[in-house]
């Protein structure tokens, strides 16, 4: 029988499920194939075969190649599931003979031939390496939460934002790509649409020890990287990080049958792992082993030799190399709360206290910690935080080294960060004062933080400046309004000079609209005349609305940070007048790191739609074998190539035929038999088979 | 890894732990390779430099030692970036060195014949070098010793000069230290500059940069032309120099806009120096008057570019630099390394003020609240106006009177920016005032009368920014200035920094219009006295009366 009609009907015989995972992974698009017997010629095609061949290993490719026995149950179960092997009828030869290709073309070799030899980087340099990621992770987070960043419509960061945080973190922008995967992989940072937003975790993740944030962001790097690559790093001896050349080599011995596109998303990986500081100029660190280590202890099923559980099939897009971050799939954000809707401004949709509470920073966020050998001698290698720090009458706040990050957080809120490294500067001024005043932060909570926290006190600028914010905090009030249409008319009591409105503020929803203004009220009567001829504030357009009262018609989430750019002492209020907190960028909430990604692609809907054809096709065609032979006279006779047929012969007996076909209609086929010479008619009823002469 | 007072970022920022009890040693053998960039009282942030570590190789320090020392005393460890740019940074200079073999031509040398291949071909060195020795060697144009060295540094391969100095006529020059006696650094900085020929003498304003000047002409013994900032300046050189040294009136000239006169020593100003006339330098036969053996250039972050390009054919000459500070605003420090010289000598100011060499100064910010009027009309007004609204605010010469009153006795400078304003105080105060616009016999005179303690007052313009000497002033009341410059604050309260015979601690005054951006150039002003290691407080003018 033919090899093609054994797989078409081993196909027909899945279940939807298995023929959509089956599809996916094979990659077929719907117009590939009409039937099952298309389908079946597809996956059987020597260009199929090689695709799917590129993410078998070498064991089971030599299984494959001599249609051998496999080295274990999965690795047969896994080669059924993608139809590279059929049960009952074995490897099909066409596999067969693609898996010895690609064995003859890269033959086993000495493991170190080709690589250099590997000699370990300083862990001094390791650790600094790795305390910068850590600290660039920790600073993306901080900017994210000020100012989202652009994803670019087929991937990556924008170059604009790449280039915002090189120049904050103080890092070459070839390393931004990388780390902020490595913060995607661990749910620190999150894509929504076309834009980058931290999370809570990422709250959370600041709570861990230098040493287990490190170990949490890398665990789910590599945890998300493709089997292969996972398992060719696993693969070195002593646990020595492979990084480029070694790397390429490990994974071509490993997978022979790998092709370029996957060897080329090998780079992407090295970068990550040099940024993160597992590797130094190519050198295996310190870092890398622990980490490997690590995650062999946590997953013996990865361990080299162990059998892949998994279809390894990824990169499916080798547009998409590991290291770029990529538009989410639509059902990865089903489980993002992303706050009320931004446009219905009496949500206030930017109040974090409408955002979730970190999640607490345990073993059961980061399962990986749980029990990790290796975080002591981690955290031996990188400097030791500091909880102290100096006030200076400049009104910087120096940190005599890495700050607890909770303390880091809070002194954000009141200070701008100025310079990041091993130690690092913050500065306080009226405006950063101001900011922290209207984020729950009281004038004595802020003096009793900096109390605490300081080494040298509080010096009597600083002093000053505390005890001058809680005197204006809270003098301008600015909340929502409804604004009746006929006092919108009412432009000529306009006190402004514009009537145009200002642009909301980043992720602060919609601007103007809907009848909703601003209502903005002082008891301080001089401030509230200033305000209301206060040529930065035209356009707000501001207009007196009652005794102690102005109102504009922006929306009060613009009006508020247009005011509060402006230096002027706001407080953002609800409706009722209560206290509430604006936001200037969305957070996204999270509680625990994205699940490590399948190594089956996604079923589509057109997957799904495929299938659903296949099988209708399948009933129309009735009987499947004879179906079969008139499907390959059919092509016969279009190619006008000779082919052997096996006919039945009413003594019961059956002969070879080498014709070659003319016509096939009404049941009958026209042929010429090759042998004889003749011309002969045979009724297709009588073709038990048609094979390729 | 010890847990040492030195913070080394990646930027290649060095802080300083102040207090720790290795920071006066660790502060020592830093300041050799490191720019101290701010110097509050807990922690010094020092900046390494491509300038600083040719400084320190210029100086005889290798990147061994700077490594060395940076890891002895770091806190964490040193980050391998900057190890291998100290290492990498020192190892350019002295790979070329200029030289003059017996009569012949200057020559450009070097042990490493890549590095020459590469400058040679460069398009802006090829046309100063004329021809190529068989060892590889180059000779250089005649004029082109100033420009090679500008070109190189900014290729990265500085030069090492050799070529030697034309001795200049020889003129006796004597200290004459009767009553007085040359202090320890100042020797210090003249020995450091005399075994090189040239270079730059970096010292706080008023530790006494003008008798380092007399100090080396006298160590010299030729004839010297002195550049200065201004005819009061130079004025106050004559006046020191008549005092200090052997030197009469016979032999010291002013050469300025007022006075022409060429002597063994000779005094002139940049301006003169610069001024052009149809086109081209009207002064410059100056430069070839007479044999001059040294040039000193006071004020070398001021020196207008014409001056480096003229410099650059005065290198056979000794040239010493003085100033209180190498970061120009221009940020032309290289050019300054290039033709001037390497740093020779620098002594962080708290050294010497601790020394009791110069006064302390203790800062204040006087908070003004702006009546309703004026902050109505502040509030409607357009951003251009607002800075000048507010700074100008009639609601000033209140806590200017209050706080005159306070210092009542002491010598007080009222500095401001707006001749209106100015004029509007001296009415006020009933003091004399000195701008652009006073005769320079007028301001001598009233220079004069306040440092006697004829004139308690004076109400001034920037005029009195640089090189002006009024030891005895020991209040400065800043109403206005000009946004914030670094430059002239540093200028206004080095005013303040001479010591004094009353032993009083300086105090200067910033009137700040509250709730105006006048608040915000005065947090820019906060800054810059607070990095220099001053007190700084802010206070409510309501309260100065209590005070």
């Amino acid at each position: 029988m033919s090899e093609s009609l054994t797989l078409a009907r081993r196909l027909s015989a899945l279940d939807d499920d298995a023929l959509c995972a089956l599809l996916s992974s094979r990659q077929v698009t719907p117009r590939d194939a009409r039937d099952f017997f298309d389908l079946a010629d597809l996956l059987l095609s020597p260009a199929s075969v090689r695709a799917a061949l590129r993410t078998i290993d070498r064991p089971t490719l030599e299984a494959l190649a001599s249609n051998g026995s496999f080295p274990d149950a999965a690795s047969e179960r896994m080669l059924t599931r993608l139809g590279l092997l059929v049960p009952d009828a074995g490897v099909p030869l066409g596999v067969r003979e693609q898996a010895a290709d690609a064995l003859e073309a890269r033959p086993l070799d000495d493991p170190a031939s080709g690589t250099p030899p590997i000699i370990p980087a300083d862990a001094a340099v390791a650790g600094e390496r790795a305390f910068t990621a850590v600290s660039a992770v920790a600073e993306m987070g901080h900017q994210l939460r000020l100012t989202p960043a652009k994803i670019r419509a087929h991937g990556g960061l924008s170059a604009s934002d790449e280039k915002r945080f090189a120049a904050v973190l103080g890092l070459d922008p070839a390393v931004i790509q990388p780390l902020l995967e490595v913060a995607r992989a661990a749910g620190l940072v999150q894509i929504d649409a076309d834009a980058v937003f931290s999370t809570t975790l990422a709250e959370a993740w600041g709570e861990l020890s230098p040493a287990a944030r490190w170990f949490a962001i890398a665990t789910a790097w590599l945890r998300s990287l493709p089997t292969p690559v996972r398992r060719t790093l696993a693969s070195a001896a002593g646990n020595s990080w492979l990084s480029g050349e070694s790397l390429r080599h490990a994974f071509s011995r490993l997978y022979p049958a790998a092709d370029a596109a996957l060897l080329d998303a090998l780079p992407p990986v090295d970068a990550v792992a040099a940024a993160l500081g597992l590797t130094i100029d190519g050198a295996p660190t310190v870092f890398g082993a622990d980490l490997l280590r690590a995650s062999a202890a946590l997953d013996p099923a990865r361990r080299p030799g162990s059998a892949d559980p998994a279809t390894p099939s990824e990169p499916a897009d080798p547009a998409q190399p590991a290291g770029e971050i990529t538009q989410p799939d639509p059902d990865d954000l089903a489980d993002l709360s992303t706050g009320p809707d931004l446009a219905d401004e009496s949500t206030w949709p930017d109040l974090a206290d409408d955002v979730a509470p970190p999640a607490p920073a345990d073993e059961s966020t980061w399962p990986a910690l749980a029990g990790a050998a290796v975080l002591p001698e981690l955290a031996a290698a990188l400097p030791a935080e500091v909880d102290r720090v100096y006030l200076q009458d400049d009104l910087t706040i120096i940190a005599p080294g890495p700050l607890a990050p909770p303390v880091d957080a809070r002194i954000r809120s009141l200070a701008d960060l100025e310079n990041r490294g091993v130690a690092s500067s913050y500065r306080v001024s009226r405006q950063s004062v101001d900011r922290a005043l209207a984020s729950a932060e009281s004038e004595a909570s802020l003096r009793e933080f900096l109390g605490g926290i300081s080494l040298t006190g509080i010096p009597q600028a600083l002093d000053y400046l505390l005890t001058e914010g809680g005197r204006r905090h809270g003098l301008v009030r600015v909340g929502p309004a409804r604004v009746e249409a006929s006092a919108q008319a009412q432009e000529s009591t306009s006190t402004s000079t514009s009537t145009s409105a200002p642009a909301p503020a980043p992720g602060s929803g919609s601007g103007v609209g809907s009848g909703t203004g601003t209502r903005i009220r002082s008891a301080d009567a001089t401030l509230l005349a200033a305000l209301a001829v206060d040529q930065s504030l035209a356009a707000l357009g501001l207009r007196r609305d009652e005794p102690g009262g102005l109102i504009s018609r922006a929306d009060s989430v613009a009006s508020y940070w247009l005011l509060l750019d402006a230096g002027y002492p706001v407080l953002a209020v609800d409706a009722a007048g209560e206290p509430r907190m604006l936001r200037r960028a969305r957070i996204l909430d999270r509680r625990e790191a994205p699940p490590a990604p399948s190594d089956d692609p996604p079923i589509t809907p057109a997957v799904v739609e495929l299938v659903a054809r296949l099988r209708q096709v399948s009933v129309e065609a009735g009987d499947d074998e004879a179906a079969w032979v008139g499907r390959e006279l059919g092509k016969a006779v279009r190619a006008r190539t000779p082919v052997i047929i096996e006919v039945s012969l009413p003594d019961g007996t059956a002969t070879r035929l080498e014709v070659t076909p003319l016509s096939f209609a009404n049941g009958r086929l026209r042929c010429v038999d090759v042998r004889a010479g003749v011309e002969r008619t045979v009724p297709v009823a009588n073709i038990l088979s048609v094979t390729t002469a | 890894m010890p847990d040492g007072p030195l913070i080394v970022q990646s930027d290649r920022t060095v802080l300083l732990e102040v207090a720790h009890p290795q920071a006066e040693s660790a502060r020592h053998e830093l300041a050799v390779f490191a720019e101290l960039e701010r110097a509050p009282e807990h922690v010094h942030t020092y900046r390494i430099t491509r300038l600083g570590l040719w400084n320190a190789r210029a100086a005889g320090h290798g990147a061994e030692e700077i490594v060395e020392t940076l890891e002895r005393y770091s806190k964490f460890a040193v980050p391998q970036s900057v190890s291998l740019e100290i290492v990498e940074t020192i190892g350019r200079y002295g790979k070329l060195v200029i030289e003059r073999v017996g009569d012949g031509p200057l020559q450009l040398r070097s042990t490493d014949a890549a590095v020459l291949t590469e400058i040679s071909r460069a398009k802006k060195v090829a046309p100063l070098l004329t021809e190529r020795h068989e060892d590889g060697s180059f000779s250089i144009e005649p004029w082109a010793r100033g420009q090679l060295k500008q070109e190189l540094i900014k290729l990265g391969w500085p030069a090492d000069d050799l070529a030697g100095f034309t001795p200049g006529t020889p003129h006796a020059i004597e200290l004459d230290e009767s009553g007085w006696q040359l202090r320890g650094y100042q020797q210090q900085a003249v020995d450091e500059f005399t075994s090189h020929g040239s270079g730059v003498v970096v010292l706080p304003c008023g530790a006494g940069k003008t008798l380092v000047g007399a100090a080396a002409m006298a160590a010299v013994k030729t004839n010297t032309l002195i550049l200065v900032t201004n005819t009061v300046s130079a004025r106050q050189w004559r006046s020191e120099l008549l005092k200090r040294t052997s030197l009469t009136d016979d032999e010291i000239g002013e050469y300025s806009g007022l006075v022409k006169e060429v002597k063994p020593v000779t005094i002139a100003t940049y301006q003169i120096l610069t001024a052009k006339r149809g086109g081209v330098y009207a002064h410059l036969e100056l430069l070839d008057a007479l044999d001059w053996g040294l040039v000193v250039y006071d004020e070398v972050h001021l020196l207008p570019a014409p001056v480096f390009k003229l410099t650059a054919d005065l290198q056979a000459r000794r040239r010493l630099g003085l100033t209180a500070t190498l970061v120009r605003e221009d940020g032309r420090e290289s050019d300054v390394f290039s033709l001037i010289g390497p740093k020779r000598f620098d002594a962080p100011w708290k050294e010497i003020e601790a020394q009791g060499y110069i006064a302390p100064a203790n800062c204040f910010e006087v908070r003004v609240d702006l009546p309703y009027d004026e902050r109505m009309t502040y509030a409607a007004a357009a951003d251009d106006e607002r800075y000048r609204l507010a700074a100008t605010a009639p609601a000033k010469l209140e806590a200017t009177r209050r706080l005159i009153e306070h210092h009542r006795g002491e010598r007080i400078l009222v500095i401001g920016q707006y001749l209106e304003q100015l004029d509007e105080l001296s009415r006020a105060l009933g003091a004399p005032q000195v701008t652009g616009a006073t005769p320079v016999a007028e301001r001598e005179r009233l220079f004069e009368a306040f440092r006697q303690g004829e004139q308690t007052i004076l109400v001034v313009s920037k005029v009195a920014n640089f090189s002006i000497d009024l030891p005895e002033a020991s209040v400065a009341i800043q109403v206005s200035g000009s946004f914030g410059s670094r430059q002239e604050e540093a200028q206004r309260l080095g005013r303040l920094l001479r010591p004094k015979e009353s032993r009083l601690s300086a105090s200067f005054y910033t009137l700040v219009a509250r709730d105006t951006v006048d608040q915000d150039f005065a947090q820019n002003r906060q800054r810059f006295l607070a990095e220099q290691g001053y007190s700084y407080e802010i206070v409510d003018a309501e309260t100065l009366a209590i005070a």
